[in-house]
Formats: C-alpha cells, structure tokens, sequence
C-alpha cells in the first residue's frame, strides 16, 4: 500500500520550522521550498529543502581560506600596533639608535678620564687603547646582535661577522 | 638581545630586552675597564682610575635611563 504523503500548510510549516511565515514564503519563492497543486507542502520535501538552504547559508557565512589568512594579517597588525603604543615592543632601528647614543654617552664620559687619572702622555695613551678597545667590542657585539636579529636568529648562535674583541694583550704599566 | 619566546615580529624588540641590553653593555664596558684597571701599578692610579670610571658610568647609566623611557613612555604615536 502506497503511503500518503504528509502534508502541511504555509502557517503549519513555520510552526514545524519555527520561522515566520515570511519566511516560508520566501523560500518557496527562492526554490527551497516547493507548493503543491493545493497551496500546501509536502512535509518531508520540505524539510529537506529547508535543510539544503540552511546548509547553503552555512556555507555563504563561512569566511574562505584567504578571508581567514586576511582576518589572521589583520589581527597580527592591529596586536603589533597596540604592542608598540603601550611600550611593550619599540622598532629595532629605534632600540639600536638607543643603545648607540648610550655608547657614545660613554665615549663622551670617558674622554677625559686618561687626562683626569694621569699626567703620563704614555699611560694616558695606554689607557685611551683601553677604552677604546671596550667600546670597539661593545660595538661589534652590538652589530652581530642586530645582524642576528634581523635574520631571525638567537644571537648567542649566531656565527656573523664579529671583528673584534675587547683589548687583548694588556701590558703592565 | 635574546628573545627566550622567539616571537618577536622582525624589525621590532622587546622594550624589556633593549633595557636589559643597555644595562649589560654598560657593565661590560665598566667590568673590562675594571680589568684593565687591575694592571695599574701605582695604587694611587688605580683608586683614581676606579673613581673616573664610576662617575663616567653613573653618569651615562642616567642617560640610558632617560633614553628608554624616551624610546618607550615618552615616545608619541
């Protein structure tokens, strides 16, 4: 025996979809939803129907592969931004600048110190081969560092160019 | 200047570790000069040396305070 197919009207439907009746009229006229000859709906092609639409609208609302790469650039931006406002992160060209003018803030402090210690020309001389030697160090360190951390490498392992280090074969005075 | 997390952006450190930095790079400077002190002869010398050496450290340990905050507070977006 062939069984009868349950069917609904428009306002039955949107009481079983739990819309409004809008609603059902809408995705009739959108295709999701189709009447029969006597104005109803057969129950169970319409919920398949409404089903295929929901589904459809899932897949609109999803964000694609590049949505969500562009969402992730502009998360990563706007988190950078805040970072360098409140202080946390400050630019590496900045960082070096700063850490450049503290180097000359100790050349600058120690230019007259040989002078200040001493009235030997020869131990003033020695003395000057000193500073220097440490500030050269101080310097190269600095540059190997900025070297590794613009290519993204621990700087402790980092096998860059360093050309000096701090003076060696002191001499007695 | 190391980073332990490593997630640093490129181009940008971490204001905590230029500070440290800054810090560490005035103590290097300060501990060789202080090696270097050591072959002095003359006692005189090297009290005047250690003095010198302070001062221009104080000093520039000061600037490098004011500079941070500079680079990091003070500085306008």
């Amino acid at each position: 025996m062939k069984q009868r197919a349950e069917t609904v009207s428009a306002a039955g439907l949107a009481v079983l979809l739990k819309v409004d009746r809008t609603v059902v009229a809408r995705l009739a006229s959108e295709g999701f939803l189709s009447k029969l000859a006597d104005g109803r709906y057969d129950e169970r092609e319409a919920l398949l129907g409404y089903i295929r639409h929901l589904r459809e609208r899932a897949k609109e609302r999803a964000p694609s592969a590049a949505q969500s790469r562009l969402q992730d650039a502009r998360a990563k931006k706007l988190e950078l931004e805040m970072s360098v406002r409140s202080g946390e992160l400050i630019p590496l060209d900045d960082a070096m600048a700063g850490v450049d003018f503290v180097i000359g803030g100790l050349r600058i402090a120690f230019a007259g110190l040989p002078a200040r210690v001493t009235r030997e020309v020869d131990l003033r001389r020695k003395i000057e081969a000193e500073i220097d030697a440490c500030l050269a160090a101080a310097c190269d360190n600095l540059n190997k560092t900025r070297e590794a951390i613009e290519h993204g490498v621990n700087p402790l392992d980092y096998s860059g160019a360093s050309k000096s280090s701090p003076a060696k074969g002191r001499r007695k005075s | 200047m190391i980073d332990p997390d490593n997630q640093t952006p490129p181009g940008y450190m971490r204001a905590e570790t230029a500070r440290d930095d800054v810090g560490l790079v005035i103590d290097i400077v300060r501990e060789e000069l202080l090696t270097a002190r050591d072959n002095l002869k003359d006692d005189d010398l090297k009290e005047a040396f250690d003095r010198e050496i302070e001062r221009a450290i104080d000093k520039v340990r000061k600037q490098a305070d004011l500079k941070i905050e500079q680079m990091t507070l003070g500085k306008p977006n």
